[in-house]
């Protein structure tokens, strides 16, 4: 696999994770929700948050099942499953570590 | 890796999901983002466009899922299916050369699991050992029984052993006679220690087996699974009744699961083991405590017997320990294991050769495809990719291969069971479980890979420009790749010289024994045993009046031209007394114990055909008061006379402890038997044999034989003659002479059968490879043969040009066969008769039949060579 894509897919999985510690979500909903959550910065492009859902699902971190939202609309919501919670938190700290470091690499010096 | 699998599974399922699950998406957008629009379709087309392409949505989604390697894979398969299903005289051939490598190859480890690798079935079989005597100083000594104060020493004061059992089969021990439910019944009841089960740790089906006071509570026995079957409708009820054994009420104690067998395999019961009996030796079993190895119980057991036995005979006898597996092996035939192996090492290199054609058409038929590949290469396919689609193609083959070869193979060891050409060991069983299974896979994966990865290199090599231009046209054609050809061609004629050579030995010794003069003529020559109940027939005159009328009832059946009795019928001959002659006296014990002594009617050398060469033949006057005679056989008169005239001279059959018959004066000289040595299979003996009057020793169980013309007499008409007589006198079986001298020659027949398929399998393979071979040179060349036919060259050029092509592979194979072939007759030599390792006879044999095996393959080939045609050749490329 492209070595280039991995940091961009973790991001966005970090991104999907976080947003259904929440509660159940679908697709739509769980674009929006990064959308909005991020005020606008984020666009999470459709085309790959449908193929990232399912990779999380591949990897049994989330589950799906069919409902209906408020609108009466069906649809397929994604819940956290506990091994996704788990890795929701190793995929945190990971990201923690990344942030420290990049925002101390980017600290003027004095 | 489970959901994956899960997920193709459902994946029809899973792509109607994904695509509500969009549709559902572009719904909730167009819903929540429907203001700025003027109408639902508007906002319908920005959903969309914001979403963007589904297909490649999909696409990625999908891929998120499937195993890429896998999906190849099932695309290569489906792809190699096709090819093959395009090409069906190809697929035809390869599958079924395959198929005969693998399915005798299959057939043969099938035995060979059976006899020599599947653990016994008794508890921990790697601590169970046999304790054989060996000659102390002379180690050409075989392998004999030990003394019955060895078993109980090495039982009491052994600290190797966790227990030590004993049983004998030796001279008529096991012989026994069920009576007291209809005719009379020879049974083999094998005597056995009490612990020999406990030993075996093995636990009956039913009741109990010994204990230590059955050995004080009279007889008690306990049945083999087959024999309760058969002798008492497997009822249960059995157990705790009596039976009349030899007379005697035995009780059953229980019997033993149907899986149980010892040795011998034919054993219909067990009794226990008395001294009395034990005298003549007993085998020794033993189960080692863990951690005890073979050499420290060998040790042990030597101390032991050095301590039982300070003089007398049993001094120059050691106690060696042998693993029981091997032994089981050994019991059943001494050349068991040489044979099997013999045979496996054969099958192999029938399936080598096999292999080897299969890789020379796929080489071949990838020459016809390299445009195809070249064109695939120059599409993108990576070079990993073609040879995978090579090395696909020929799984897919070997696959069906093995298939067919394991069917193939059942069908063989089916025919075994029921013919069961061989004795195998005691209690083997052979069938095609998983372990034989698990090689055939193994041994197609392995083929897979010899044939397919040569190929499969090829497939991918080279450079793309010049393999696209190369199979356009061209005058010469590419030469790569039959280097690699030429040394499969001299190899398979040097696996295949050596299997003939192999072959046509063995074939040889099998006729050369089963052609040799024996002594006596077996023609319409029958045979079989009656054995008196020592209870009723205690004197010589109850066994004599017996025998009397016996002899008379026979001879008054329909059809009987001449009857005899004799306590030996040929094959069987020999044994091993002790003789003492008058005038040359000699110490007890030290004399050679080699002579076998049996009891005769005045008419069987007659009837047998056994010639007298002195003196004269028993008659009238040797009667039980007349004065005791002798008739010796050739070996005897030149062993112990050395030229002097033995008529008119007294021997006496005597014992270590001096027991000994009347003197007995010698009478007549007659000719030697031949028959087979225990310990060399492969050999036929002449031993001393010492004849007496039956009149003047009436043993109390007689063999009969009979000539008669017709083949109308059955074993029934016999049983009831005997039976008319006495009821309890059980009768053996009938069999001709001819058929018991035939299975003396079961291993060395079965050798030569099974060699000389291989063999000619082995031939066979080799010719058509070598044809195919050439046959694709010549096609590979025709422009440039053509060529040469229109500048001039003649037919006998061209003959030269694919002669030389192939006779250099030939005779390089031949060579190479010619040197292998010393090595391996070696291996052999025990197995043969009359018949040198380096025969000149058999070489010569086997080099023409090659050649003319190799100038049929080469004939057409040329021939297609010369005919070609160069106006018609030219014009077609």
């Amino acid at each position: 696999m492209a070595n280039k894509l991995d940091m961009l897919h973790g991001t966005l999985d970090l991104l999907i994770l976080r947003t259904l510690q929440w509660g159940p979500q679908h697709g739509h909903g769980i674009g929006q929700a990064i959308r909005s959550r991020s005020r606008e910065l984020l666009q999470v492009e459709h085309g790959s948050l449908y193929p990232a859902l399912h990779r999380l699902r591949r990897e049994g971190w989330i589950e799906a099942e069919w409902g209906v939202t408020e609108n009466n609309q069906r649809a397929r919501f994604y819940r956290l499953t506990s091994a996704g919670r788990k890795q929701l938190l190793s995929e945190e700290s990971n990201w923690k570590l990344l942030v420290n470091a990049i925002a101390r690499l980017a600290r003027p010096l004095k | 890796m489970m959901k994956r699998f899960l997920w193709w599974w459902r994946r029809k399922q899973e792509a109607l999901e994904l695509e509500e699950e969009l549709k559902a998406h572009l719904a909730i957008e167009a819903h929540e983002q429907h203001q700025p629009y003027a109408n639902p379709e508007e906002a319908g087309r920005a959903a969309r466009k914001a979403l963007g392409n589904v297909t490649r949505i999909t696409e990625d989604v999908q891929d998120v899922w499937r195993f890429v390697w896998l999906d190849d894979l099932f695309l290569d398969f489906r792809f190699g299916a096709r090819t093959l299903r395009r090409n069906p005289g190809f697929t035809l051939v390869v599958i079924l050369t395959l198929s005969i490598g693998i399915g005798a190859t299959v057939a043969v480890f099938s035995i060979l699991d059976a006899a020599l690798l599947r653990p016994l079935p008794y508890k921990d079989p790697d601590r169970l050992v046999a304790i054989w005597g060996r000659g102390t100083q002379d180690k050409s000594l075989s392998k004999i029984f030990l003394d019955y104060d060895d078993f109980e020493s090495f039982g009491t004061k052994g600290n190797a052993f966790e227990s030590v059992a004993a049983g004998t089969w030796a001279g008529s021990a096991g012989s026994h006679v069920l009576s007291g439910r209809g005719p009379a019944k020879q049974v083999i009841g094998i005597p056995v220690s009490a612990s020999f089960f406990p030993t075996l740790g093995v636990p009956p089906a039913l009741g109990r087996t010994f204990t230590a006071d059955d050995q004080r509570q009279g007889c008690a026995v306990v049945l083999a699974h087959g024999f309760w079957t058969s002798t008492f409708a497997a009822d249960p009820g059995v157990v705790g009744q009596s039976i009349t054994l030899d007379q005697k009420a035995c009780s059953v104690l229980g019997v033993m699961p149907a899986k149980f067998a010892f040795f011998p395999s034919r054993t219909d019961a067990w009794i226990l083991l008395e001294r009395e009996v034990g005298k003549f030796g007993v085998g020794v079993f033993a189960r080692l405590k863990p951690g005890v190895t073979l050499a420290q119980a060998e040790a042990e057991a030597a101390r032991l017997h050095r301590e039982q036995h300070p003089t007398g005979m049993w001094k120059d006898i050691t106690p060696e320990v042998y693993d029981l597996h091997g032994e089981f092996a050994f019991l059943a035939s001494r050349t068991l294991r040489t044979t099997l192996i013999l045979m496996f090492a054969a099958v192999l290199l029938v399936l080598s050769i096999a292999c080897l054609n299969v890789a020379n058409l796929f080489l071949a038929r990838l020459d016809d495809r390299e445009r195809e590949l070249a064109v695939r290469a120059a599409m993108g396919s990576g070079r990993a990719r073609l040879a995978r689609q090579v090395l696909t193609e020929a799984l897919l083959l070997s696959l069906a291969g093995t298939i067919a070869g394991v069917v193939m193979a059942s069908a063989a060891i089916r025919y075994f069971q029921s013919a069961s050409p061989i004795e195998l060991t005691a209690g083997s069983d052979v069938t095609i479980n998983f372990r034989v299974l698990l090689f055939a896979v193994a041994l197609s994966s392995v083929t897979t890979l010899v044939f397919g990865w040569l190929p499969s290199l090829r497939a991918s090599r080279g450079n793309l420009i010049t393999r696209l231009r190369r199979s356009g046209r061209g005058s010469v054609a590419n030469n790569s790749g039959t280097g690699m050809t030429k040394a499969g061609i001299a190899f398979q004629i040097a696996l295949s010289f050596v299997l003939l050579i192999g072959a046509t030995l063995l074939l040889n010794s099998a006729l050369r024994m089963g052609q040799a003069d024996l002594g006596f003529n077996p023609t319409k020559l029958y045979a079989t045993y009656v054995s008196l109940p020592a209870s009723r027939y205690a004197t010589n005159e109850q066994r004599l009046a017996f025998y009397e009328r016996l002899e008379d009832r026979i001879r008054g059946l329909q059809g009987v031209a001449g009857v005899a009795l004799a306590s030996k019928l040929p094959p069987d001959a020999g044994g091993n007394q002790e003789i003492e002659i008058q005038s040359q006296p000699s110490e007890p014990g030290s004399r050679p114990h080699d002579v076998g002594a049996d009891a005769v009617t005045p008419g069987f050398f007659e009837l047998l055909q056994i010639p007298l060469t002195k003196g004269r033949q028993f008659d009238s006057r040797d009667h039980p008061d007349s004065a005791a005679v002798t008739i010796v056989n050739e070996a005897l008169a030149a062993e112990y006379f050395r030229g002097r005239n033995p008529i008119g001279q007294q021997v006496r059959i005597a014992d270590a402890s001096d027991n000994h018959t009347p003197w007995l004066t010698i009478v007549g000289v007659v000719g030697n038997l031949k028959h087979s040595e225990l310990m060399n299979e492969m050999r036929w003996a002449e031993t001393p044999i010492l004849y007496r009057p039956l009149l003047q020793e009436p043993r109390p169980a007689i063999g009969i034989a009979f000539k008669t013309f017709t083949t109308a007499l059955s074993h029934r008409d016999i049983e009831y003659a005997v039976n008319s007589l006495d009821v309890e006198v059980p009768v053996a079986e009938m069999e001709t002479l001819s058929t018991r001298v035939s299975k003396l020659m079961a291993y060395p027949n079965f050798r030569a059968v099974v060699l000389s398929f291989f063999a000619t399998s082995a031939l066979l393979l080799s010719a058509v490879g070598l044809h195919g071979v050439l046959m694709q040179i010549v096609a590979r060349r025709t422009p440039e043969f053509a060529i040469r036919r229109s500048v001039g060259a003649q037919a006998n050029d061209v003959i030269q040009l694919v002669l030389r092509q192939a006779g250099l592979p030939v005779l390089a194979g031949l060579c190479a066969g010619f040197v292998c072939t010393f090595a391996f007759s070696r291996v052999i030599s025990n197995l043969l008769y009359g018949i040198e390792p380096a025969d000149l006879i058999a070489l010569v044999l086997v080099t023409v039949t090659l050649l003319v095996a190799a100038g049929g393959a080469i004939a057409l080939p040329a021939i297609r060579a010369v005919r070609i045609d160069p106006m018609i050749a030219l014009r077609q490329d």
